[in-house]
Formats: C-alpha cells, sequence, structure tokens
C-alpha cells in the first residue's frame, strides 16, 4: 500500500470514529460525591462511562474540539478528559478551589474561576499552561463567554457583581450590579444577552452585552442556582437549589410561566438542541431530569452518580 | 449531646450565618431510622415545625414566629433555660408528603460547625405497616477559607450533624413505639 493510500485510509477512519462520536448527544455530569464524571448518552438515558477525577469536581465546560474540561475544587485542578476515549488525558493545576469553567469558542482558551483567590485564570488549552490571571470580585462562582469569544462573564457570589473581561485586553472592563449572591450564569444562543441567577434573591437577572445595562429581573423559586436558554421558544429554565423546581421565564416581558417539580436539590441545567429537551442535575438524588420544553414536565430521569452538581455547559452535541 | 452541655457550661456565642459564608463543596448526610409505627402516627409526633422541643432530646423549648407557613422561623433553645439558640426558617411544608425542609439561619459555630445548612425530615411507609424516617442535610463546613482546622473541617461537621440527627431518630423512634 502506498503512503498515500494509507493516509487516506486513516483519515476515513478517523473520519468515520469523529462522525459515530458525534451523532450521540451526551451529557458529563460531574458527580462530586464520588469523584467521577458520568458520560450519559442523552438518545437513550446509558451511562457510557464513569470517568474518574478527583477532588470533588463540580463544573464542566465541553470544547467544540471534543475535549471536556472539568473544575475540581477539593483537588485544586482541573481535569482534561479526551471526548472519544472518555479519559483524563491531563491534569492542570489551578489554586484557589476552581469552580466555574468556561472555554473560548474556539477551544483554544479556558476561563476558571479560582472562588478563594478572587481571580479567573486563563488558560491556553495547548500549552495547558496560564496565560493570565486576572482579579475579579469576591468568591467568583459561575463563568460563560459571549459565542463571539470577545467579552467573558464572572459571577461574584460575595460582591453581588458580574466582572466583565474583553478577551484580547484580558483585563476587566466593566462590573455589573447583580442582585445578592449571584452564582450560575450563562449567555444567550445569539450573544446579546447575560442570564444570573441571584442565590439569595430568587431572581434572574438579565443585562444587555453590548452596553452592559439591566434589562430586567425575573422572579424565581427557592435559592435558584443555575440558569439555561431555551431558545426556540425564547425561554429561560432556572434551577431552585432549595425549591426542587425548575422555573420556567417567558423572555418576552420576563414573567414567570410555572414551576416545574423536579427531583429534590436540583443544580446544573442545561439545553440540547439535538433531542430538543432541558437536563437538570440533582444533586440529592443522584441523576439527571429530563425536562420536555412544550409540555413543561419531567418526562423521565437517568441514573448519575453521587451528588451530581453539572455546573456550566455540560452537554456535547 | 453530652459535648452540647459541656459547650453550654463554656458559654456561647452566637454567630449569625453570613450569606456569604461557605466553600465551594457541599456535604451530603443522610439518616434513617425504622420505626414499628404507621407513618400517620410518626407524622403527628414529628409533623409540626415547633414539635422539636418534644421529640429532639436535646432541644429545650422551641418558638415559631408563623408555625407550620412558609418562612416561618423557629428559635430552638438547647438543653436549658438560658442555653444555646439555633434559629431556622420553614422553606417547605408538606403535610400529604409527610415532609418539611428548613434552613438554619443562626447556630453558636462551637454547638454546629456549618454553614449554608439546608435540611429535609421526612416519613414514608415501609411497605410492612411500619414507617421509615429520614433526615438529611445539606451543608458546608464551618471554616470558610481554605485549609480548615481540625474543629471546622469536613468531618468535624458530619460529626456534629450526624449527632443531632442519631438522637433525634433514636427518640422519635421511642416515642412512636411506646
Amino acid at each position: 500500500m502506498t503512503p498515500a493510500r494509507t493516509a487516506y485510509l486513516l483519515a476515513g477512519a478517523l473520519l468515520l470514529a469523529g462522525l459515530s462520536v458525534s451523532a450521540a448527544p451526551l451529557a458529563w455530569i460531574t458527580n462530586q460525591g464520588e469523584d467521577t464524571v458520568s458520560v450519559i448518552d442523552l438518545s437513550s438515558g446509558a451511562t457510557l462511562s464513569k470517568v474518574p477525577v478527583g477532588g470533588k469536581p463540580a463544573g464542566v465546560a465541553v470544547a467544540p474540539d471534543g475535549r471536556v474540561y472539568i473544575s475540581n475544587p477539593e483537588g485544586q485542578a482541573v481535569s482534561v478528559i479526551d471526548g472519544d476515549a472518555h479519559a483524563v488525558v491531563a491534569t492542570i493545576p489551578v489554586d484557589g478551589s476552581p469552580v466555574g469553567i468556561a472555554v473560548s469558542p474556539d477551544g483554544t482558551r479556558l476561563y476558571v474561576s479560582e472562588w478563594f483567590n478572587d481571580r479567573l485564570s486563563v488558560i491556553d488549552t495547548r500549552t495547558l499552561k496560564p496565560i493570565a490571571r486576572i482579579p475579579v470580585g469576591r468568591a467568583p462562582a459561575g463563568v460563560d463567554v459571549r459565542p463571539d469569544g470577545g467579552e467573558v462573564y464572572v459571577a461574584n457570589r460575595n460582591d453581588g457583581t458580574v466582572s466583565v473581561i474583553d478577551a484580547k485586553e484580558l483585563a476587566v472592563t466593566a462590573t455589573l450590579k447583580t442582585g445578592e449572591a449571584p452564582f450560575g450564569l450563562q449567555v444567550s444562543a445569539d450573544g446579546r444577552r447575560l442570564y444570573v441567577v441571584n442565590v439569595h434573591d430568587n431572581s434572574v437577572s438579565v443585562f444587555d452585552t453590548g452596553d452592559h445595562h439591566l434589562l430586567g429581573t425575573a422572579r424565581v423559586g427557592e435559592f435558584p442556582y443555575c440558569v439555561t436558554e431555551d431558545p426556540v421558544r425564547h425561554r429561560l429554565f432556572v434551577s431552585n437549589e432549595q425549591g426542587d423546581s425548575v422555573s420556567v421565564v417567558a423572555l418576552d416581558g420576563l414573567r414567570t410561566l410555572t414551576e416545574i417539580d423536579v427531583s429534590s436539590t436540583p443544580e446544573g441545567v442545561g439545553y440540547d438542541p439535538a433531542t430538543d429537551r432541558i437536563y437538570v442535575a440533582s444533586w440529592f438524588e443522584n441523576r439527571l431530569d429530563v425536562i420536555d420544553p412544550v409540555r413543561l414536565k419531567v418526562v423521565t430521569s437517568y441514573p448519575a452518580g453521587e451528588n451530581s452538581r453539572a455546573l456550566g455547559r455540560f452537554i456535547s452535541d | 449531646m453530652k459535648r452540647t452541655l459541656q459547650l453550654v457550661f463554656a458559654g456561647l456565642l452566637l454567630l449569625p450565618l453570613l450569606a456569604s459564608a461557605h466553600g465551594p463543596t457541599p456535604v451530603k448526610l443522610i439518616k434513617e431510622i425504622e420505626v414499628n409505627a404507621p407513618p400517620e402516627k410518626v407524622w403527628g409526633i414529628i409533623g409540626d415545625f415547633c414539635a422539636i422541643e418534644k421529640w429532639h432530646p436535646a432541644v429545650y423549648k422551641c418558638e415559631s414566629t408563623d408555625g407550620n407557613n412558609k418562612d416561618s422561623m423557629r428559635t430552638l433553645t438547647l438543653e436549658k433555660e438560658g442555653g444555646p439558640v439555633i434559629k431556622e426558617q420553614l422553606v417547605v411544608w408538606d403535610a400529604e408528603k409527610m415532609k418539611y425542609k428548613y434552613r438554619i439561619k443562626e447556630r453558636p459555630i462551637e454547638v454546629l460547625p456549618v454553614n449554608s445548612y439546608l435540611s429535609e425530615i421526612s416519613v414514608r411507609p415501609d411497605g410492612k405497616g411500619g414507617s421509615i424516617v429520614k433526615w438529611w442535610g445539606r451543608f458546608y463546613r464551618g471554616w470558610m477559607q481554605n485549609d480548615p482546622p481540625p474543629e471546622l473541617n469536613e468531618e468535624a461537621a458530619k460529626k456534629a450533624v450526624g449527632g443531632i440527627y442519631d438522637a433525634g431518630l433514636a427518640n422519635i423512634k421511642k416515642l412512636a413505639e411506646q
């Protein structure tokens, strides 16, 4: 066989492997109580793997190249998981207990909040080395990146603010006043709005990402934790950790439509376009509830691991 | 509870639970006990938010601001008149499901070295005519920074909460089986 022919066949095999992997949407659920990540096939609910990570994993960030990054607050590290092999391929030390984690849309940079250091670590995903450590507010938690990669947002839980970081300058360019104890946050699919959950105010603040002004505030349930957007029906789904529910908010007018009963102590919540479902991790019941965004009820539930958290963007398509 | 008594005599400082006060990793603690009595009877003993003064051996007195209504605040005095005080707020009270959920708003850290404490107590049938009482907590250790001292680490938090659950559940069983 000629080298060219071999290369061609190899490329074909890789392409097939790539296709087979991307065919099924997967949820990557951090199981804080057993130091693993459950890899759940969202088309069947089957757990394909449990990846040992270590250090009470909390945050998840799925990169476009298939890698999955996990924050381990007690392990003082970020685990790098190969999305095809379902195995840890590298561990990046991050001190100060990393919690929130997000990856740039081009996959080249990782943003990690250091809870006890009041900083945002910026890590080059090729060298796995820090590029910058940016001082933010106190107890930085949820992190997300605008889809154009230009801005990064960090919820400062103990300050009641969000730090806006310019990704080119690697500096804080604005500080937005939220409600009390902001934790989870998410940028809208179109990049124009930022949703921030205020744990102690039972509310969600919505900001314009263009000029950073507050567009409005939505009332939600007891001790909200995380938020995700249903971009099809223009609604927010907010996990209420102490209400054992998910609030549904219409973006038009920020009206709360209903509160859906879910398994106890819901934390991470995410929308998957492939299955058109909302997924919410139950910390207390160690499972992943599946919500039909049309009927607005839990339609099924998949087993995860002990103390499921899944903070951040935990679904890969 | 011996430890609680010793601390009462030592004199205690009441620390408010600061909104900001916890580390990044919550602890889950679950305790259950089988009770040879029907769930209705067990719920009849423990259901009222302030009934804890009757069933928990460490609670001397309970006063609530609004009975079993959401956000009602109960003030628990431990051990004796003038003893340490814990303030707890009702989050959910559901007689149909025989459970209630509450959070601690204030506690003496020497008695209860925890932060952001959430708890639920419930009764369910055991399928044999009896009941299972479940008491669980979600909380953070007492130390709010990295590197906790031993008296404020995760083990200390679990030990304190576990001791409270064990003593309470054992007495619920005793009272319900009388």
